[in-house]
This record gives C-alpha cells, structure tokens and sequence, in this order.
C-alpha cells in the first residue's frame, strides 16, 4: 500500500523578507505515464474504487428496498455453505474487470489523458525539495497560517475574477495558478495582496522603517506518526485551508501526496483541536453567551 | 510529540504560571489558560486596527507575537480577517518603537528617566489646569478613557478632554441623538446576514470594513440575492460589488435623501402605521436652531419637501431621477429588509448631522426598522470610538454612561458615584478638539488659552485639517508644550517636548467598543519594548504626581487618591508605581468603576469576567433570573431589548420628546461651504485604502501592508489629466488656498473619480493631505469635513 511521506508544514526561510520578486507561479512535476510499475499499480486503485463503489452501491440499494419491512420480525439466517464474507482489498484487487471492462478502461485513459498527474509517478520525499519549497511559500506569507501574497499585478480597482483561475487550479502549459485551499469566498483582495503593489511614477523614499522585529511561526515540517508507518498527524492548522489539494494536489511539488486520488483526506490525517480552534481548546468551553 | 515540543510545552506552562502567580497577588486568578498548540499560546483579543471589532487568536511563543488567527467563536468575524487584521500582529515589532521617555532640548529630543517625565507632565498641569488640554483617542481603551475623563472632569474640574473620534464620528452621535434620544445604533450586524438591499452612503467597506463587507459578498457566493447599492463620489472597489452606483456631487446625500423622502410622502408609500404609531416631525429653527430643533406637523414637513422632485434632486445632486425613483420604490416596499449603512462621507460633512438625521429618517418614514435586516447602521473606523469616547463620554461635553456637563442633575450623579465633592464638575463646555487645537496655535494674547496639550494614542500631527493653521503653528510660539504618548515616532512626536513610550495592544490589558454595540475585553500577553508604559498607568502616575504637588482635586470625599486601589486584604495598591501596576488588574477596577454609569442611559454593561468569558457582548447586557447575561442585538424592539415594554412592538424609551417617539427630521439642502471655482476648479477628496490603517504609524511599518500599498498618491480622472497635459504617474502640484504638496498622479487608479474630483489618502506621513484639506465643521457636531474643498493641479515648473 502506499505510504504516507508526503506530509510536510513549512520551515520557512528566516531572511524571507529580503526575497526577489517575480513569477511564481508553480511548474507541475513531469507527468508521463510509461511502462512504470507505479501505473499498474495505480490502475488497480482505480478498480478498487470501482468495485467498492459498485459494492455499495449494491448493498444501499438493497437496503433501501428492505426499509418497508422493517417491522417484521427478521428471518432466521440460513446459510448454506461457507459464511460469504465481504471480499478483501487484495482480492478486489485480484477480481478481474466485469463485463464493461473495455469500458472501464477507456474511461481510465481518457481521464489519464486529462490529468497527466493523477497517474505520475511520485517519488520519494526529498527533503532538500521540500525545504525549497516551503522557503518558496514562506517568501510569500508572513507566517504560517497568514493569507499568501499575490505574486503577480492585479487591477488596482480590485479583482473580481481571482476565482476563474484560481477555483479548480487552471493550468496552460506548464504553469498551474494554485487552487484555493478554503470555500469560495467573494473578497479576494481584502485578505490577499500584491506582494509588490503598482502604481505608475517614482517610488518615495523614506518614511518608517520597513524592516521588522517580528519574527513569524514558521510551517511545520512534518507532522507526527503514532507509529513508524502510521499517517501522518496534520501539523498546521487546517482553517481557511479544507481543500488539502490546494498545497499537497496532483498539481502540487515537492508537498505533493503520494496519493492524489484519494479525496477523504482527514479519514487518514487528523488535524490538530487546539489548532483548529476546537471549542474545548479555547479559552472557555461553551458556545458564547447571551444571544437567546 | 517532539522533544523540542515537550520543552517548548513545559516552558509555555512555566510562563503560564508565572502570569497566574501574579495575578493572584491582588486578587484570584480570574485569567483562563490559554489554548496551546505546538508550543504557541493563543489567546483571544479584539483586532487593533478598525472599529468593526474582529477578534483575533494572537499565537504567543517565548514572549513574542508569531502568529495570528481570525476567531472562530468570534460572531463579527467568524474565523475570517482580512489582510490588516492577518498582519496585526506585526505592529508591535517595527524596529523604532518608542522606548524611553524623550525630552526636548533644543532640537534634540533626550531620554530622561520616567519620575522626570511624570514630575514634568504633572507641574506643566499643575500650574494652571484651565490651559492644560487632554487629547485622546477611539483606540484607547474603555478604562484608558475612564481614567482620563476622571483625572480631568472630577480630578482638574475642566472639560478639556477631547479625542479624535470627534473628527470621525460626532455627527453620527448628533444624528442619533436628535433622532432617539440617545447615541449609538439600534440595530447590529445582524442585519447584513438578513437584509436584500443594502445600501453605501458615501462608504466604501470593501476596504475600510472588509469583514462586514464579505460578510454580505459571501451571502451571494452562497446563492442568496441581495441587491447593493452604492451612493458616492467616486467609484470604489466597494462600487465593482453593487447593482446600482448612484454617482453624486459632494453634498449631493442631502438631496438624494430629501428626494426619496419627498417620493415616499407624495406617493403614500410611506409606511403610514409605524409613523403614526412611533414618530414625529422636525425641523431647525430658523433662528438659533438647536440639535432638537422644534417640532412640526406631518403637512409642514410635506410642504417643506415639496421642491425636492426627482428632477430637482438631480440638478441638485447630478444622480438622475430615475435613480431616485428607484430609491423611493425600494423604500417603499415593505416585502424588503433594507439596512443602510455610512461611515466617515456622511459624517465628516459639514451638514453631517444633517445626513446622519436624514438617513435614519428614511428608515423610520418607511418603517424599514425593527426588523433583522432593516436598519440604519452608522460604522466606526476606529476600534474604540464606540465603546471609550461615545460610551465612557471622553468629549468636552459629555460624562460618562451618556450624561453631559451641562445637566446639573448629571453633574450630580458623577460626583456621587466617582466620590468626589460636590461641585466637583464643571458645568461649562470644554473645548472641542478643533477648537482646543486653535487656541494652541495661537498666542496668549490673541486667546490661546490653550498651552499644554497632552496626546495619547493618536497623531494629530497628520491628521488635524488644515495642519499650518491647527497643529504647526504652535511650534514656533512660546510657552506651548506638547506632550505625546505614542508607540511610533510620528508627525505629532516629532512636534513634542516631550514624548512617553507607550504600550501597545497586547502589552498591555484591554477592552474595547466595536460598531455594534459590543464590549470587548483581552489580557496582556507579552511584556512592551524598553521602558515603555501602558498609557492608563500613565494617566494615573500624573493624577498620583499632582497629588504630590497639593492638588487638592486628585484626592476624593474620604481624601483617599482618585484612583485609590485595594488589594484583596484592603490594603492600597500603589498602582502608580510602575511596578506594582499589575498587582491588580486595574483595567477590571475601572471597568467595575464605569459599569454604575452605564445603566442611566441603558447601556449596561456586564460584569468584567463576563467578557472574559465571551468574545464581546452587545450592550444593554441584562442579568436574567438565572444569573446569566443577555445581551440585546436589536434595541427599542418587543423581544429583544430588554427595556422595551411588553405590547408596545417599538418603542423609542429615550425619545427627546418623552413619549417614545423618534424624530423625523427634515433639512434643507445646503451647499458645501467651499465649491469650485475659477481659481481652485476641482474637487479634493480625501480618504483610506485597504491596506493602511489612518495615519500609517502602524501598517507603514508592516512589510506586506506597505509593500502592497507603498505610498500615497493623487487619483485623477483621464479627461481631467489630458486637459492638464499630465501622464500618469507624472509628480504634480496640488494645492488649496490652505496648503500644497507634491505628489504623483494615478490614473484608473485604486478609486475613480469622476472627472472634476481627485483623491488623496491620507495614511502617508510623507505626504500630508491635511494640510490642504478644510477646517470648516458641522454646527452640532464640530466634525470637519475632510471630503471636499476646491483644489487644483498643475505641473512642476509651470505657474
């Protein structure tokens, strides 16, 4: 089974204030298919998620069917033969496709041929590459948690269609306008800003100075495994960023996870209550007072 | 967990205990633990920056601020901020912060020890407390401004306390009170999540109210339908959000309401129940006209807004007639929820209490009030204007808990409760701050009465209008001396004698005052920088000072100090000495202090542990049988306010006419007091953006802020800019017959003003707007208007 290595924060470059500007927009990873292993692999999760799919959807609708009967006394179970059990993941794996298998996997290589990434291989966590990459995020955030900078000019007036590349994560070529990591919120710019406004005729000089004593909390690294090969804890905070997709997608570097087609990602990876604000981690238990 | 995490987790717990250990000197640890995660304590605070009273999660590690998060439990904001509130944190830590007391001599200013600087602010005061001005501010906190009106009005007996909130929102105190009765609004930002219009009276939240603005915009990523409509002078980005932009001349909101109005009388739209029931009708007089005016039947106000037809609002105000109709049918129909919403464009306005009337008296008219969703909200820009200078009453005219000087029996009632002989309070007005700023830019002999101002928590420096008349002069005259407390240097230190470094926002004890009503506490979490002090312990070390030297005024009935102080065996706490100041909790004894003054006016507030407990609260706040605290989202409504009586529906209980009616005013339109002409043919306006918060001393020293936003600039329409052969960009001068200064033009820039209009923000201390804009103020509030005066631009080098 896959493992989880690709879980990681931030650690981000401490001089990150003194940073170029310019377009940084991410490259996404090569993505060719080929003979790898890997893809084999891949296409056998496909069919799991088929069949289990299929499996529930054949379990759901018998039971919808049951539900008038529900007040009858249940039959005495009769079995013949050996108890069925509910298959194991290897053996779904080892079941061959069903009748529409030419089907299947022609859906399977359209989808392949639409997002080259979903069947890339990935390789192992490198860690030299994720620490550029978190120095690449940090230059771009004050600390961890704090809204990204734009890293591109917007219309000074304001921009009202952030979100029609920034929805799903467009992609031309090789570059990938990184998808929103929270639900579709209407202000963009109130809460991101360029990193270097524009505006037309010479920059003043003086005024404060621009240089700061503060010094940001930093992304974490990894998160925390109960056991060696356990997934990974969530070590940041995941407010304003449920879409896990958006840093750690198919699309995505060296955070990338080692399995995009999973959706369900806190099924696995848990985050943090005190991070997360949970109500019992905060000042006072309880919903706030007063209003009837 | 990490091993690192294990130490950082035991050091946070070490810390904690030690803010634990001191507390519990005076009194019981009434301070939770705080929510630790990886080793970073966060704890809950009010946002520094506007008055729309986000909360925010400050993440503490080793005695420093390095993280922010928006509160999830925080009703206003919900988890979200937006970028200044996301960069708050970084305010404390610009690599100038005032860290001694600094004492001019010559040009220099020279660290001196804090017994010096205390001992120099109490004998400047001492020698005369009728020349000495106070001046603070709305981000000073609720008991910062409970100390200040107490050393002043029941210390010094004057009422020479002013603060700035008087240049951003008298005239909405004006409008509430000849409208209600009593100050502050009755609805709450409830009324976003329920409303389908809302409408911007010269407002543009998207950058000075970005939570409450998404607040709205989000509704519609939702699915809902609201419709938004923007009445201004200028496109903004709130405009680029709304339906319908009603584009006017400056002074054109009286014309355009006088016409909605004349609309909904003349064809009957008017919700004829609710105005019988719940109001009546006034005007001004015509000679000596007062805030209450005098009343008039529903035929006189008819009469009185027969000539503003759509068509005469339009030449009035250039929006068209259609525009207008659209407004009054809006109105008119009583299937929608309406809230209004304004700010600074109708309050910094020289008619301000005029629009601030007017407005309220379309939502009244119509009956669009009462119901979730249909109300006038007047918005703050300050993060405690509300809740220290409205409510405490820091204003030279007002005591706290709404009182004023002027009423014997109000008199009265503060010197009982602040213990203090009778006759203790002045019962004349003090000066107001345009007023106090004037007589200390003039000589004694010509009636500077004023010589020795002492500013906390603000920069008058750059944002008094018309600076070479009201704040510079000063500089250059005798026996003037000017006393600041600031975190930053400024434009207003930089004019000091003497300069006190002050604590700022989480190094110190809080609670402030948001828009809606809502009360707001936090704890100190981190220690300030050098020497720098909390400005109440300030106020106190003076008021301590001056008893030293025999003011007789600082010592109460039972000739304890004015600020006297126990300890939980009744022994004083001398809280005057630096470090015995947080023995107690002195912002809880002065909180508990002003909460006897709340209830007169029905503002009460709860008990301070309340707000410790919760993420504000809306007052009036009422105990409920069961011990617990309610407090009110909608005032004068049957169900929610607790004051209003059962079967009454409405009921205005503090109605300037004592019989729980509101006031429809009617005014006249007025034009500006300066217009165009031949000589200054455009119009100056001046304002904020998203990124810079008033006059920058904070966010100019924020890197995301500034970088984004880098500096000021003159917005200009294309045609204006090809008619004066000017490129964007290009460096020009703009002048009034007040001042000038140079300053590079942007075309389609961040706003757009119409052709005839240009705009400077005034956030940038190197290029200072105020000393061009006008000094002229609204009659009742005393608010300048720094919206509009008659300008022009040429080139560099030409005459």
């Amino acid at each position: 089974m896959n493992d989880h290595r690709d879980e990681h924060g931030a650690e981000r470059d401490a001089e990150h204030d003194r940073r170029p500007i310019g377009e940084r927009i991410s490259a996404a990873p090569p993505s060719p298919l080929g003979d790898d292993p890997r893809a084999t692999r891949w296409l056998h999760v496909v069919a799991i998620v088929l069949i289990t799919a299929a499996l529930i959807g054949f379990f759901t609708g018998t039971r919808g069917e049951e539900a008038p009967h529900r007040r009858e006394a249940p039959p005495a179970v009769v079995v013949d033969g050996p108890t069925r059990l509910a298959p194991t993941y290897a053996a779904i794996r080892a079941t061959p496709l069903g009748p529409d298998r030419d089907r299947h996997a022609a859906a399977i290589e359209a989808m392949r041929a639409d997002h080259p990434a979903l069947g890339a291989p990935v390789p192992p966590r490198d860690d030299a590459a994720v620490r550029v990459e978190l120095a690449r995020r940090g230059s771009l955030r004050a600390y961890d948690g704090a809204p990204p900078r734009i890293p591109h000019p917007i219309p000074a007036l304001g921009a009202l269609e952030c979100v029609v590349c920034h929805r799903d994560g467009l992609r031309l070529g090789e570059r990938v306008a990184p998808p929103m990591s929270h639900r579709e919120l209407g202000s963009c710019v109130q809460c991101h800003v360029p990193d270097e406004g524009e505006m037309p005729g010479e920059r003043l000089g003086g005024g404060p100075p621009l240089e700061s004593a503060f010094a940001g909390r930093p992304s974490p690294e990894r998160g925390a495994r109960a056991w060696p090969v356990a997934p990974p804890q969530i070590p940041h905070s995941t407010l304003m960023r449920e879409r896990c997709d958006s840093c750690h997608g198919a699309w995505a570097g060296a955070l990338r996870t080692t399995h995009p087609e999973r959706g369900s990602c806190t099924q696995c990876h848990a985050p943090s209550g005190a991070l997360d604000q949970h109500p019992a981690s905060l000042l006072e238990a309880g919903p706030p007072v007063g209003v009837p | 967990m990490q091993r690192r995490d294990v130490i950082k987790g035991m050091a946070m717990a070490a810390a904690t205990a030690a803010i634990g250990a001191r507390d519990a000197v005076g009194q019981p640890p009434a301070r939770p633990a705080p929510r630790t995660a990886d080793g970073v304590a966060f704890q809950k605070a009010p946002c520094r920056f506007c008055g729309t009273g986000c909360h925010v999660q400050v993440g503490v590690e080793r005695g420093r601020v390095v993280s922010i998060q928006g509160d999830a439990m925080a009703e206003v904001n919900r988890g979200l901020l937006c970028v200044k509130g996301y960069h708050v944190g970084l305010a404390l830590y610009g690599t100038d912060r005032l860290t001694q007391p600094l004492l001019r001599r010559g040009d220099r200013h020279e660290p001196i020890s804090w017994d010096e600087a205390i001992d120099i602010v109490a004998r400047r005061i001492h020698r005369d407390p009728s020349r000495f001005g106070f001046y603070i501010s709305g981000q000073s906190t609720v008991p910062e401004g409970f100390a200040a009106s107490k050393l002043v009005k029941a210390g010094l007996g004057t009422n020479h306390l002013e603060a700035n909130a008087r240049l951003c929102m008298a005239s909405a105190v004006t409008g509430f009170l000849a409208t209600y009765g009593v100050d502050e609004p009755a609805g709450c930002y409830d009324d976003l999540d329920q409303c389908d219009v809302l409408i911007f009276w010269g407002n543009n939240p998207a950058e000075m109210h970005p939570i409450l603005f998404s607040r709205v915009i989000d509704r519609r990523a939702r699915g809902e339908q609201v419709v938004l409509i923007d009445i201004g002078t200028r496109r903004t980005r709130s405009t680029e959000h709304c339906q319908h932009y009603l584009e006017m001349r400056p002074h054109g909101d009286l014309a355009i309401a006088l016409g909605v109005a004349h609309l909904l009388v003349r064809e009957g739209t008017y919700h004829r129940e609710f105005v019988e029931a719940h109001c009546a009708f006034r005007a001004l007089q015509a000679e000596n006209p007062t805030l209450q005016g005098e009343a008039i039947d529903f035929e006189e106000y008819r009469r009185r807004l027969e000539p503003y037809t759509p068509e005469h609002v339009e030449a009035l105000s250039g929006v068209p007639a259609a525009q207008i109709r659209m407004l009054a049918e809006l109105f008119g129909n009583r299937d929608l929820r309406i809230t209004s919403l304004w700010c600074m464009g109708a309050n910094q306005h020289t008619r301000g209490t005029a629009v601030n009337t007017l407005i309220h008296g379309l939502h009244l008219l119509s009956g669009h009030f009462g119901r979730a969703g249909d109300a006038p909200t007047s918005l703050t820009g300050q993060p405690s204007a509300c809740g220290t200078v409205r409510e405490v009453g820091t204003l030279c005219h007002t005591l706290p808990g709404g009182r004023v000087v002027t009423n014997p029996a109000h008199r009265a009632d503060a010197e009982q409760l602040w213990n203090v002989p009778e006759g203790r309070i002045r019962g004349e007005i003090g000066y107001h701050t345009v007023e106090m700023f004037r007589r200390f830019n003039l000589p004694r002999s010509e009636g500077g009465d004023i010589d020795t101002i002492w500013v906390q928590v603000t920069n008058p420096g750059q944002t008094m209008p018309n600076q070479n008349e009201y704040f510079r002069r000063a500089r250059a005259l005798e026996d003037k001396f000017l006393i600041v407390s600031d975190v930053y240097p400024t434009e207003t230190t930089r004019a000091a004698d003497l300069i006190l470094p002050s604590a700022l926002w989480v190094e110190k004890n809080g609670v402030y005052g948001n828009s809606e009503r809502r009360t707001q506490q936090w704890f100190k979490m981190v220690d300030p920088p050098g020497e720098a002090r909390d400005d109440c312990w300030q106020t106190i070390a003076v008021a301590h000072r001056l008893l030293e030297l025999g003011h007789e005024g600082m010592r109460d009935r039972d000739g304890r100090f004015l600020f006297h102080t126990e300890d939980a065996q009744g022994r004083e706490v001398p809280i005057w000495q630096w470090s015995r100041y947080y023995d107690v909790n002195v912002d809880e004894r002065l909180f508990e202090e002003y909460r006897a003054f709340t209830r007169f006016k029905h503002k009460d507030i709860a008990p301070y542990q309340e707000y410790v407990r919760a993420r504000g609260l809306r007052w009036p706040v009422v105990e409920q049988p069961d011990g617990s605290w309610r407090e009110t989202r909608f005032r004068f409504v049957e169900g929610e306010d607790p004051y209003v009586e059962a079967g009454k529906g409405v009921q205005f209980y503090h109605s300037t006419t004592s019989d729980d009616r509101a006031q429809v005013f009617f005014h006249p339109y007025e034009p500006p007091p300066e217009v165009p002409d031949a000589e200054y043919p455009l119009w100056l306006c001046t304002g904020r953006v998203l990124e810079h918060w008033h006059s920058g001393s904070m966010t100019m020293r924020i890197a995301p802020l500034r970088r984004a936003m880098p500096q000021a600039y003159c917005e200009m329409h294309r045609a204006d800019a090809a008619r004066l052969g000017v490129a964007n960009g290009e460096t020009v001068i703009v002048e009034t017959r007040r001042g000038q200064m140079e300053i590079p033009i942007w075309i389609d820039g961040r706003g757009r003003p119409p052709e005839g209009t240009v705009f400077i923000p005034f956030f940038d201390e190197r290029l200072l707007v105020n000393a061009l804009t006008l000094h002229e103020y609204d009659p009742f509030s005393k608010q300048p208007d720094y919206k509009k005066c008659a300008a022009r631009v040429r080139r560099r080098g030409a005459a």
